[in-house]
């Protein structure tokens, strides 16, 4: 049994080897995302490196030198504007404008207000973000200054400030790292499914369209012989495509400068290590899944129909994981693909292996390979099928 | 020598054979000749282990086709009615493939692939891929695959639809080289003139019910017809009409 499975491996691989659609399918999946992903990477990404001071402009600076060294010791870069009524613009390369009135020193010098207007710009995240930071610092030395003169009149600062608020961000991730991070994981679960399509479509499909399944099936080897020879091609292509698509993947997200990256990989050897072993079970389980596809398709073109519609369940899975994630309950985590996506984002963005995650990725890929297979050999042993073979 | 003891199929209400019985001896050529729906497809793919009879029974070479198929295939060389090839593989390939699966490994291999392809004239395409190949040469590469592992039986589902008369001429030839070599060799067919010439046995076949049985010219005189083309008619219209199972035997 086993050398028949190995021969009918064998021819598979040397015949889908020989498709051009298949070679291409790898091809365009490995190379293509790569490049889509840098590109969107490029188009999110700061235009300035995280340590470039931010740019703040000043319409009346002279009239603020302690306003302009308290910006300047919290490190923004200070420029002088001018500016006339309400602005409909930042000054070039600022991130922030600040307008002071005429009586600005005269106003604080009398320990009165002075009315002070912030202009920001928020387009994006980013320009919004280096606006929010120039009004919190601003807002900082409001309570300095108000601080000085309580200290003057002889009242504790204490008295205006009951609480002070300390914010740390203890997330894993950012939102936005989290997208992204996702997003190159479902990238490597869909690997298997896009790669082994066109394989899995002929192997049964194909077959049967070329009406060769009959002389097959009236050979001395069983139906479960056929269909473990079969499926072994399709996950083995799957398992190339996937395991390139990592590695071409991993390698052009390393040479992307950092600050153009919305997150850090953290690549371990026994991660890595893990995450094939992970991927040798996904690739075997959506193989089999192909296979049931497959087998009820009578021809390529209708295979695709099925093939398509099937390809709708990753894709629709892997996004509700990339936008739903803290809406979906926690059991969803040991299904396939959400346990894949959660395994491998654990592995690659954290560094550290959830074993348990882990584990349920490989139990589920296995159970549903097994439950596939079982389902693909009634198929192809059923009179229905061999009837009009 | 294979032996069908009074099968018969049914696919949900269609009733595709409802008894058919015959042997088909070593050393002969034995035709199952019918209309198309007589039945003939169908009880040759029980016979090739791809469908299970409703009732009745099967043997090749006295093993039990649905309690040991594998073993029955193992003795058979089937040539189904539709012979796809796999147009991305050579013929050497091709053949290579089907004797490993029939059991062939190395120098056993590769000497049948040899041998089969010396027998059907097809060196000249040994080493081409199948895509393209006429009807003719791809009839050779399906023939080459069934019998590559030089089976003792050999089941043919109407082997000669679609081909020209060169190509017709060679499989007669073929067919009877086998039976001289001592094969059993099955097949069906509709078509009078291949059947008068090749067949030694005749399994006249109506409604999924073996109608008449014997040589050619038996059933011609036992028809009291002056061919074997009259003869299949009558007596297939005779037990049409009265609805009879029960056989003629010339």
């Amino acid at each position: 049994m086993n050398r028949a499975i190995f021969t009918i491996y064998r021819k598979e691989m040397k015949d889908m080897l020989r498709d051009k659609r298949a070679l291409i399918a790898i091809v365009s999946y490995v190379f293509g995302f790569p490049l889509l992903f840098a590109f969107l990477f490029y188009l999110m990404a700061d235009d300035r490196a995280a340590d470039v001071k931010s740019l703040v402009a000043i319409d009346g600076m002279s009239e603020a030198p302690g306003l302009v060294a308290f910006l300047e010791r919290e490190g923004f870069q200070v420029n002088e504007a001018e500016a006339e009524g309400v602005p409909t613009g930042l000054p070039a390369g600022a991130d922030a404008l600040i307008v002071l009135p005429d009586d600005y020193a005269e106003r604080l010098k009398n320990g009165q207000s002075a009315r002070v207007w912030l202009y920001v710009d928020e387009t994006s995240k980013t320009t919004s973000e280096r606006g929010s930071k120039v009004g919190a610092a601003l807002m900082a030395y409001n309570q300095q200054v108000a601080g000085v003169r309580l200290i003057t009149r002889g009242i504790p600062t204490g008295l205006m400030s009951p609480l002070q608020v300390q914010t740390a961000d203890i997330s894993k991730a950012s939102f936005l790292n989290k997208v992204m991070g996702n997003m190159v994981m479902l990238l490597f679960t869909l690997a298997p499914f896009v790669v082994g399509l066109s394989v899995a479509l002929d192997a049964l499909a194909g077959e049967r369209e070329r009406q060769s399944l009959a002389s097959l099936m009236a050979l001395p080897i069983s139906g479960g012989t056929v269909t473990l020879g079969k499926w072994a091609m399709v996950a083995s292509f799957g398992l190339i495509g996937s395991l390139a698509t990592m590695t071409v993947n991993l390698i052009a997200l390393n040479l992307i400068p950092a600050d153009m990256l919305p997150f850090a990989l953290k690549v371990t050897a026994p991660g890595l290590m893990l995450a094939i072993f992970q991927m040798i079970t996904l690739c075997m389980f959506v193989a089999s899944l192909q296979l049931v596809v497959s087998i009820h398709a009578k021809s390529f073109k209708e295979g695709q129909t099925y093939m398509s519609m099937m390809m709708m369940v990753p894709a629709v899975v892997g996004y509700a994981k990339i936008y739903g994630d803290s809406k979906l309950p926690e059991f969803v985590n040991y299904l396939p693909i959400f346990s894949d996506m959660e395994s491998l984002g654990s592995i690659f963005f954290s560094g550290v292996v959830d074993i348990e995650l882990t584990l349920s990725a490989i139990i589920a890929g296995l159970v549903g390979t097994a439950l596939c297979l079982t389902l693909t050999v009634k198929r192809l042993t059923s009179e229905h099928m061999l009837a009009d073979a | 020598m294979i032996e069908i003891n009074n099968i018969a199929k049914n696919f949900g209400t269609v009733q595709a054979v409802r008894a058919v019985s015959f042997t088909a001896e070593d050393g002969m050529i034995t035709t199952l000749l019918g209309a198309n729906g007589s039945g003939k497809s169908t009880t040759l793919r029980a016979v090739a282990g791809l469908l299970k009879p409703t009732k009745g029974t099967v043997t090749v070479d006295g093993i039990d086709v649905t309690q040991n198929p594998l073993a029955a295939q193992a003795r058979l060389g089937v040539f189904p009615d539709q012979f796809g090839l796999y147009t991305r593989l050579t013929t050497r390939e091709h053949i290579g493939y089907f004797a490993e699966l029939q059991g062939l490994r190395g120098t056993e291999r590769d000497k049948a692939v040899e041998e089969v392809t010396r027998l059907l004239h097809m060196e000249d395409i040994l080493d081409r891929r199948t895509e393209g190949f006429s009807q003719g040469q791809r009839m050779k590469v399906a023939l080459a695959g069934a019998i590559v592992h030089r089976p003792k039986n050999i089941v043919l589902d109407e082997p000669t639809r679609g081909l020209d008369v060169m190509s017709i001429r060679l499989l007669r030839e073929i067919l009877l080289g086998l039976k001289a070599e001592g094969h059993c060799v099955l097949l069906s067919s509709h078509v009078m003139a291949e059947v008068e010439v090749l067949s030694d046995h005749v399994v006249m076949v109506a409604e999924g019910v073996v109608c008449a049985d014997g040589s050619p010219k038996s059933l011609v005189e036992a028809s009291k017809q002056p061919n074997l083309e009259e003869a299949f008619v009558a007596l297939t219209n005779a037990a049409i009409s009265t609805g009879k199972t029960e056989r003629n035997v010339a």
